[in-house]
């Protein structure tokens, strides 16, 4: 396979080439789906879900059918054709699917897709599909990134990678909430004592700050988030780079008795606790930021989240049939 | 949409500043309600939009000859974007000139204009 990167969401990490790009995103850890895209069509679809709260495990064939059946009915309806193969055999190596559940096979619309239904050692169901024009042949590269395929769940802390950002993060923070802005990536997680973490990632850094320092630019970008807390700002080095250690303290009580509505409070009281910094080498700035209620919980959160933080070094020259192991990767 | 080439729309004033940024100028458009309004108000004959680094680079790579994907290549090459990220936001910058009819697309097939900024008398194509 060309050169790779890695795609790594909700515990589910694969190996794909660096042109296939996240599209669509949605769902949480027990369900979900994504989908990588080419410059021209959509090139891999992953669906997961946990099955559970049905009494007798449904079996992995069953769920299959549905599937199948339901795309048989859609195309029916549209009037286009639609073939099936059921336990294909386009994999040179099935080893790597040890003793788990599983079924691959294949169906072509307008489409090729080359399909693998399997049950993950923790419970969890992945259907995942790589997906071909009716004229070109994607085998090699099915197998490669079906074999790429491995689930994080149970480790301590999980990997995340999109568009080149990449960290790791304590598995017991949930993601809450993302935002894939052009230019922008955001992804906030969740976790107990209300405590939050932000992981951002800017692109073109040399343009935001052709005028400011870094140092200026982070109060102004971060306004809002930053309203009702008292920022201390310091200089330290991130990675070898210029970087902002940031400390922040909510604002005096008092502040609140002049809101409109003083005695609703919809934004608690939090401290902060974040790293800045300006990666040269990529042109971006990432922010790691950790907000939480009490203090003595902060558990040093930020500096584990960035000692596992990178950008670049996830673009690999993938050896076809390679396991990759996700534990060394995670801080 | 990726094969499309864009070029400028020929009937735009423009040219670069001090500081290498491009500003084009639009003229007023000579309506009864503007006509009207300027009795009472100052308003120019014309207004100037100034473009920023990205957009300066965006609208020079408008010639007629680069293709929207070789734009994407392009720019995500210079400022280290992933591909997704260029793509997205150049689409939607070309959208946004297209509508205002600071640029048109000329589609595959089509002849580009021979010498940029000049006039072609090429088919306006706008999408």
């Amino acid at each position: 396979m060309e050169n790779t990167v890695d795609f790594v969401w909700q515990g589910l990490r694969l190996e794909v080439p660096e042109d296939w790009n996240l599209g669509r995103v949605d769902g949480d850890f027990e369900k979900g789906y994504a989908r990588l895209d080419d410059a021209e069509i959509v090139r891999l679809e992953i669906e997961w879900r946990r099955l559970k709260g049905r009494g007798e495990a449904l079996r992995l064939t069953e769920l299959v059918d549905r599937y199948l059946a339901n795309l048989q009915k859609k195309a029916d309806k549209a009037g286009a054709s639609f073939s099936v193969q059921r336990q294909a055999r386009f994999l040179k190596n099935k080893k790597f699917l040890g003793d788990r559940e599983y079924e691959v096979f294949t169906w072509e619309a307008d489409f090729r897709a080359y399909n693998l239904a399997i049950v993950l050692e923790k419970g969890r169901v992945v259907l995942l599909r790589v997906l071909a024009r009716r004229d070109e042949s994607l085998e090699e590269q099915a197998e490669a990134i079906f074999r790429s395929l491995v689930d994080q769940e149970g480790e301590d802390a999980y990997v995340w990678s999109i568009y080149g950002l990449r960290f790791s993060a304590p598995a017991d923070l949930k993601l809450e909430g993302h935002s894939l802005k052009s230019g922008h990536i955001q992804l906030d997680f969740a976790g107990g004592n209300k405590q939050t973490l932000k992981v951002h990632r800017l692109s073109m850094a040399r343009i935001l700050l052709k005028e400011v320092s870094l140092e200026n630019w982070y109060p102004i970008f971060f306004k809002k988030t930053l309203r009702d807390v008292v920022v201390d700002i310091a200089a330290v080095d991130v990675h070898g780079g210029a970087g902002l250690a940031v400390e922040g303290r909510p604002r005096s009580r008092w502040r609140q008795l002049l809101r409109p509505l003083p005695f609703l409070n919809p934004r608690p009281r939090q401290y902060l606790l974040a790293r800045v910094w300006h990666d040269t080498n990529t042109d971006k700035i990432a922010i790691v930021e950790h907000l939480y209620r009490k203090k003595g919980t902060e558990a040093d959160l930020v500096t584990k989240v960035v000692d596992g933080h990178f950008f670049a070094g996830q673009r690999t020259e993938a050896e076809s049939g390679r396991d990759v192991g996700v534990a060394a990767d995670a801080q | 949409m990726l094969a499309s080439r864009p070029t400028r729309n020929d009937s735009l004033r423009w040219e670069d500043n001090d500081n290498g940024e491009v500003q084009v100028f639009i003229e007023r458009q000579e309506t009864w309600k503007v006509k009207l309004l300027s009795k009472v108000f100052y308003i120019p004959k014309e207004r100037k939009i100034t473009l920023d680094e990205v957009g300066t680079e965006v609208w020079q790579m408008c010639n007629g000859r680069n293709s929207v994907g070789d734009m994407i290549e392009l720019l995500s090459e210079k400022y280290q974007l992933n591909r997704k990220e260029a793509e997205v936001s150049l689409l939607q910058y070309l959208k946004t000139l297209g509508q205002k009819r600071f640029i048109g697309f000329v589609l595959e097939g089509e002849e580009g204009p021979p010498d940029p900024g000049k006039a072609s008398g090429k088919r306006w194509v706008k999408k």
